[in-house]
Formats: C-alpha cells, structure tokens, sequence
C-alpha cells in the first residue's frame, strides 16, 4: 500500500510498504477514507521530537471502513465505517476507568523510553514517534487499530467524512483546552494560536458559554477564517508591542478569565526573545519556545486558568513561575483524552452545533501529501487545513 | 513475592524481592544494565507484560517493538511501519 513516511528532518515521502495485518486478537484493520496533516505532525518533521526512525509511517487523524477483525473486537463488523481516535487505549486499566485515555498504562511497548524523558510514561499514539510506542500511522491506505473494540466510533448515517473526521484528534483537543477554562457563562477566554486547534478551542468556548473569545495569531488569513466562521475577537500580535499589555486594554485592565495555549512548542514572535529561544533550541540547550505559554501566563487574570494544549516535548527556559505562584494560578494540561469527547462532540455535530469543516482548505490525494506537508507547514496558498484522500 | 490489595479502587499492588549475584561482580552488573540484561530491568519488562496481560488479554505489540515491551529493544526498534511477512 501507499503510506506517508518520515524519512528523516524536513523530509517526508509517500512509499510503498506492506499492508498491515492483525498482530494483536484486539486489533482491526480499516481502509482509511480520509485522513489528515496535523500541526503535530510538523513538529516530528522539523526534527522536535525525538525518537522518530526513518520509514515510519505518519498520521494520528483517520477514518474508514473496517476491512478486518481479531478475534477479541466483538462491537464491530466488517464494513462499519469508523474515526479512530489518536491515542491507542485498553480501556481497562486504571487510566482509562478514570477516562484519562491518553494516559493508558497498557498501550505503549516503549513505556521505559517515555518514562526516562518524563518520569512517567504515556499511552501509545499511531504514527508519532517511538516514544508514543513506535505505532504505523495512518496517512496511509489502511492502518491497523489496535484495542479496536474501545477507540473507533462508529459513524451510522451518510454525514460526510470531512464533518466527521476531526472527531479523531483536533475538535476533542480544540473542546478539552476550553473545558479546561472551568466556563460557567460570561468568561473572556484569550486562545494563542489559529490553526485548527485553536479555532475549535475558540469555537469550544463559544459553545461553552464564554461572552468574549479573543484569537491571537500572526497571520491575517487565519485570523479572518475565525472572524468569518465564528465571529471572534482577532489579535494579530504583529500590530502590538505587548501581547499581554494589549489583552489587558481589551479587558479593562483585569486580563482574560483563561488563556489557552494552541501554539506549543514552535511558537515564534518579533524581537530578541524569540532570538534568545530560537538560538538556545538550535543548541539543544533548551528543547522548547515556549513564548506562548509565557505571554498566556504573563496575561491571565489573577487566579485564572492557563490552559494548555499546545505540545512540549521536554524542557522550557525562563518560565516565569513566581507570575504563576504569586498570582494563583492553575496550569491544565494534557495530549487530549480523545475517547472522553468523540460520542458528545458526534452528537454535537449532528445537531448542527457545531460544524467542523470551516478549517479545510486543502484536499489533496494521499499521493501529493509531500506538497500537503509543504503549503500547511510553510502556510502557503493561505492554508489552515489539509484532508488527503488514499 | 508479594500481593497487596492497593489504597482505593487501584487495584493489586505486587512486589517482587531478589536477591542476584551477577557475574563478574559490580563491572558484570554495570555491563548488564547497560545493555538492558540486569535481572531488575528483566523483571519489570516481567512485570509490564504481566499487567498488560491481566489488564488486557495480551501483550501489546507495535510495528516498531513487534515483540512487545523489552527494554533492551528499545534502542534497537524497526520503524513503525506494517511488518513484513517473514517477520510477522
């Protein structure tokens, strides 16, 4: 079959590999319909997160039909049409009873790797290096799905896979960073970041009851995507001198009630401390840039909530803890917990609620996701989101 | 070893206690662990796959780590991508 493939920095080819087949009794095999890029995915491209091998196949957002069984998944048929969530979880352990499914206990064979790097270890994700387990991932034309009888939810009517699709990743994460924010009506929520996490998470809190969202981002066309779509506040951070100072007129000086980080750990920003990050991170001196997270903690409100769903991968400098301590406030955090939000948000779409398809700006064939990569990680041709077709 | 029901709902706590002279002394410890072979690492890859199959009814494999987890394969995984045939 065609698979999308890291084969080592900036360097991502579609191959030919072997097709998958069943490892475990509670594995399936799905022939994927529709897949796509996400912003983590460039992450592992540009060489952040390590233990990537070359010829790994890459993709955690998918969906199709089931093609085949293991013995063990007895919820599903061949032929049921499916959105697999990212993280790979057994549902059984302690973990996952307590509905912390990207923290499952049981689903990562490189457990020990994970648990030097951070103490303790995380659950398996398909296609995202060999920390998360060393699973093929999914922009491929099929994919084994592993623990097949407790992640894929099955999608019953003709809804189309674009409106669909995200359920598998981006639209939890986007949803889990504003219930973070603790919203209960009339919150200003302040999201860095509009990519496609961070238009849900405005979106989220939108329908979570917040009476302000204010979207900060650097690029014009993404800002207007939100503008359009959704009707938030936009702050394009290349007109201010101070993200936080421009936060805090917009609030009458008081600071947004949560600030969610959508940006994570390739942040850029004008001036000398993006030098100072860019060129500690370039010496491996610091893994991180984090300025997002720096400039949401520096503007939340006192006692306010830093919501944070952007991803790190190791270790932050100049992180202003005594802003966090002196001013109470609460840091939220985590890989989303897909399984927890997938059945809610289908019903939310089906509803009408909420309609996920705004962000696609680019379907491509699965054969010309090299040039996908291209435009969503250069941003070019105004891209925000690419669905590539096997 | 030891079984011990854990505080609230989390389950059975186990303990294994070992008492091992590795050959060569220190020098043919510090080289076992180096490489993975130390009969702690043994007995905790022991004691992940055990849960997982108590947890889970198998042992969970990836494309990368097809044998399921053992500490001295991790630094020398496959890439993650569909095994072939002779290997599966």
């Amino acid at each position: 079959m065609k698979a999308t493939c890291w084969m080592g920095r900036n360097k991502v080819e579609v191959e030919d590999v072997p097709d998958p087949t069943i490892l475990n009794d509670r594995d399936a095999i799905v022939r994927i319909t529709s897949t796509a890029i996400c912003g983590s995915d460039l992450h592992l491209v540009d060489g952040y997160v390590p233990t990537m091998k070359r010829g790994d196949v890459m993709g955690h957002e998918f969906m199709g039909d089931v093609v085949e069984k293991g013995k063990g998944v007895t919820n599903l048929e061949v032929g049921d049409r499916v959105v697999v969530p990212f993280p790979i979880s057994c549902g059984s352990c302690w973990s996952c009873r307590h509905q912390l499914f990207s923290l499952c206990e049981n689903s990562n064979p490189n457990a020990r790797l994970a648990e030097k790097l951070w103490g303790f270890p995380t659950a398996g994700i398909f296609g995202y290096s060999h920390l998360t387990g060393g699973f093929a991932g999914g922009q491929a034309e099929y994919a084994r799905v592993p623990f097949a009888d407790v992640g894929p939810i099955k999608i019953e009517n003709g809804i189309s896979d674009e409106s669909v699709l995200f359920l598998s990743d981006i639209l939890p994460t986007g949803y889990m960073g504003a219930e973070f924010c603790d919203i209960s009506g009339g919150e200003v929520i302040a999201v860095w970041g509009a990519g496609p996490v961070g238009q849900f998470a405005a979106a989220s809190a939108q329908l979570l009851g917040a009476e302000r969202v204010i979207l900060i981002d650097r690029f014009e066309y993404r800002l207007r995507i939100a503008t359009e779509h959704l009707g938030v506040e936009t702050l394009n951070y290349e007109d201010v001198d101070s993200v936080p100072e421009a936060l805090k007129e917009l609030t009458g000086g008081r600071g947004p009630d949560a600030c969610i980080d959508a940006v994570g750990t390739e942040a850029h920003y004008h001036g000398p401390a993006y030098a100072y990050d860019r060129v500690k991170q370039a010496l491996r001196a610091e893994s991180e840039r984090p300025f997002a997270l720096r400039e949401a903690i520096m503007s939340c409100r006192n006692g306010g909530i830093v919501s944070v769903i952007g991803v790190y991968g190791g270790l932050v400098d100049k992180f202003p803890i005594g802003a966090v301590m002196n001013r109470s406030l609460t840091i939220k955090s985590g890989q989303c917990h897909a399984h927890r939000y997938m059945r809610p948000l289908l019903e939310r779409i089906l509803n009408g609620e909420i309609d996920p398809t705004f962000i696609v700006t680019h379907r491509l064939p699965l054969s010309e996701a090299v040039h996908g990569y291209d435009v969503f990680k250069n941003k070019k041709e105004d891209c925000l989101k690419v669905v590539l077709k096997p | 070893m030891t079984f011990a029901a854990a505080p609230g709902d989390r389950g059975t706590e186990l303990a294994v206690e070992f008492e091992h002279d590795p050959p060569a002394g220190d020098l043919g410890a510090a080289a076992q662990k180096l490489t993975g072979r130390d009969l702690a690492t043994q007995l905790s890859d022991h004691l992940r796959r055990f849960k997982q199959r108590v947890e889970t009814g198998e042992v969970v494999r990836s494309e990368g780590t097809p044998d399921g987890h053992l500490l001295a394969d991790h630094l020398r995984q496959r890439a993650a991508r569909p095994l072939e045939e002779a290997i599966r």
